[in-house]
């Protein structure tokens, strides 16, 4: 054996061809000479050192022939260490790296390659001129990354913990359903949570307190104080569901309650308890299609889109004037890049009512992107002779 | 009339004629519209608008730090990166699950690092929105994110780099 230093390393790659077995000749050449340049090296010797990087390069080269890839690699590291700009080290140490799918370790020799150039290119960096070709092409960065990401994503997948979204994006859901405005008038004509809170300590059983729990939820809600109100409305639920009588004397919907438990959940994320009370108060219901607008939105988070069109179909089919349902349906068929399909459903809501601002806004872009302009001349002269002055 | 000439019509005739949140959804929108036509200083101005009728949401600080860092400079100057970074950091404030506001600010602290402790941080930010994720899809971008910024703090240790910073 070669004084490679690696001997088991040389026996598990060795091969009995001679295809194969010429290039462990050449390396062991190129390990001879390097050895007769160790003994007369000095600190001093920059020439030699030369000499070195190209017999180590020169190895290397035949280690990656002869399939002993980390030998290979060991190589391009030493030539790295003392040239870490070596035209054909650090490309030859991405190969194989990339051959071995040692992703990550390939991101970051990809990596040190970008830095080096930036460093080299400096000059033209900072003086705002064209930089010459990087070395490693962009593409080649993207097609790495994606198998590190592949690698990675999973750990952090499975961390995931769904939260309830940021209290603007609730704030914007509730108000894309027509019930918005009764529901906040009421709960704003209403007492306040203190005085619901009050009335709840001194609540004597609990047919008393649901519906206090239920109108503190509301109020609750209208102040966005969403984690609070999802409590209320639960607990206000899990009263009525022990005790199904209690409904009956509270003065509460069932539906409505059902409705609302519906979405606390959808917004933390539990779209199965979300899905299963929103078909229950269906059941109760069928003719309120906003139910299935609520349940086409937990199907659309769960990836279904098409149990999600399915269901604002059935919401027309109930009632073909629900807004609701044709605003939503909107958001589907952008999603789907089908505007054309969304202007039909945004300039139908607009028919009915010609104040939904969401409803105007999302048309805009569509009509932007659609470019269509007979369509937005039409448009503004509706909305010209129209008397609108109403705010939210 | 062309599309965008009615939109922004559409756009006059509800700020006029509408209040409150109506007006601050419009100003949102009307930047947006006029950042993909270029118009940088309009999109500004109506995001600053926006900002000023609802705190609350974030988009519009997110786009206020992307009409920063697009709108084109003089020769030898470069962008409000700091300003950027304070508008992406009230974003996160806002709504810590803010994906984008994380990716952003991310790359411009990256850009701007001058010590490899200042581009940890960097990871420290893509592991907090990481922990903020709603959905694969945000998962997946910041993955890849992190993964690059990791990568290019080791390769800077590796080769002995202590400045990242190009300037």
């Amino acid at each position: 054996m070669r004084k490679h230093g690696y001997p088991f390393l040389m026996l598990f790659c060795f091969r009995c061809d001679p295809y194969y077995s010429q290039f462990l000749k050449a390396a062991d050449a190129f390990s001879e000479a390097l050895e007769l340049i160790a003994d007369h090296m000095t600190s001093n010797s920059t020439s030699l050192k030369r000499q070195k990087i190209t017999l180590l390069n020169n190895r290397s080269a035949m280690y990656e022939k002869a399939g002993c890839l980390d030998l290979a690699i060991d190589d391009c590291d030493l030539i790295l260490d003392m040239e870490n700009q070596h035209g054909k080290a650090r490309p030859r140490k991405l190969r194989i790296l990339e051959s071995q799918n040692k992703w990550q370790e390939a991101l970051q020799e990809v990596c040190a390659s970008q830095l080096l150039y930036m460093q080299e290119n400096k000059a033209y960096l900072q003086n705002g001129l064209p930089m010459p070709p990087a070395p490693i092409p962009a593409s080649k960065l993207e097609e790495i990354l994606l198998h590190v990401v592949e690698m990675e994503k999973d750990k952090y997948l499975a961390q995931m913990q769904y939260k309830m979204p940021g209290k603007f994006t609730i704030t914007q859901l509730l108000k894309s359903y027509s019930s918005f405005g009764d529901w906040t008038k009421a709960a704003k004509d209403g007492p306040t949570v203190g005085k619901f809170t009050s009335q709840l300590q001194t609540a004597k059983n609990d047919g008393d307190k649901v519906p206090l729990l239920y109108r503190r939820a509301l109020r609750y809600a209208l102040e966005r104080e969403y984690e609070m109100a999802t409590v209320d409305f639960e607990m206000a639920f899990s009263l009525v569901t022990d005790t199904p009588d209690l409904i009956k004397s509270s003065g509460i919907n069932l539906v409505d309650l059902m409705e609302w438990v519906g979405m606390v959940r959808h917004w933390h994320f539990k779209l199965d308890s979300a899905l299963e009370c929103l078909q229950q108060a269906a059941r109760t219901d069928p003719n309120r299609a906003g139910l299935l607008v609520k349940q086409a939105g937990v199907q659309l988070d769960a990836g279904k889109t098409d149990e999600s069109l399915k269901l604002l179909e059935q919401a027309l089919i109930i009632d073909p004037d629900c807004v609701d349902a044709m605003l939503h349906r909107s958001n589907l068929r952008i999603m789907q890049s089908k505007p054309e399909m969304a202007k039909s459903d945004l300039e139908r809501c607009l028919r009915l009512q010609p104040k939904n601002v969401m409803a105007q806004l999302r048309l805009a872009t569509v009509l932007v992107s659609l470019n269509d302009a007979d369509g937005a001349s039409r448009r503004i002269d509706q909305l010209t002779n129209s008397n609108e002055t109403e705010g939210e | 009339m062309t599309a965008v000439g009615f939109v922004s019509s559409m756009f006059a005739h509800v700020v006029t004629h509408y209040s409150g949140w109506c007006k601050t959804k419009v100003y949102s929108y009307r930047g947006e519209l006029a950042f993909t036509q270029g118009r940088m200083d309009e999109a500004r101005m109506n995001f600053d608008k926006a900002m000023e009728l609802d705190p609350t949401n974030p988009t519009p600080y997110v786009n206020a730090a992307m009409v920063i860092l697009n709108s084109p400079q003089q020769q030898f100057q470069m962008p409000d990166t700091n300003l950027a970074c304070s508008l992406l950091e009230k974003a996160i404030s806002i709504d810590p699950q803010f994906s984008a506001a994380y990716v952003h600010l991310g790359q411009i602290r990256l850009g701007m690092a001058t010590e490899i402790e200042t581009a940890k941080t960097v990871i420290d930010l893509y592991e907090q929105g990481l922990a903020n994720c709603r959905t694969a899809e945000e998962v997946k971008e910041l993955c890849g994110m992190l993964a690059l910024a990791k990568s290019q703090v080791a390769a800077a240790i590796q080769l002995g780099i202590e400045k990242f910073n190009m300037n």
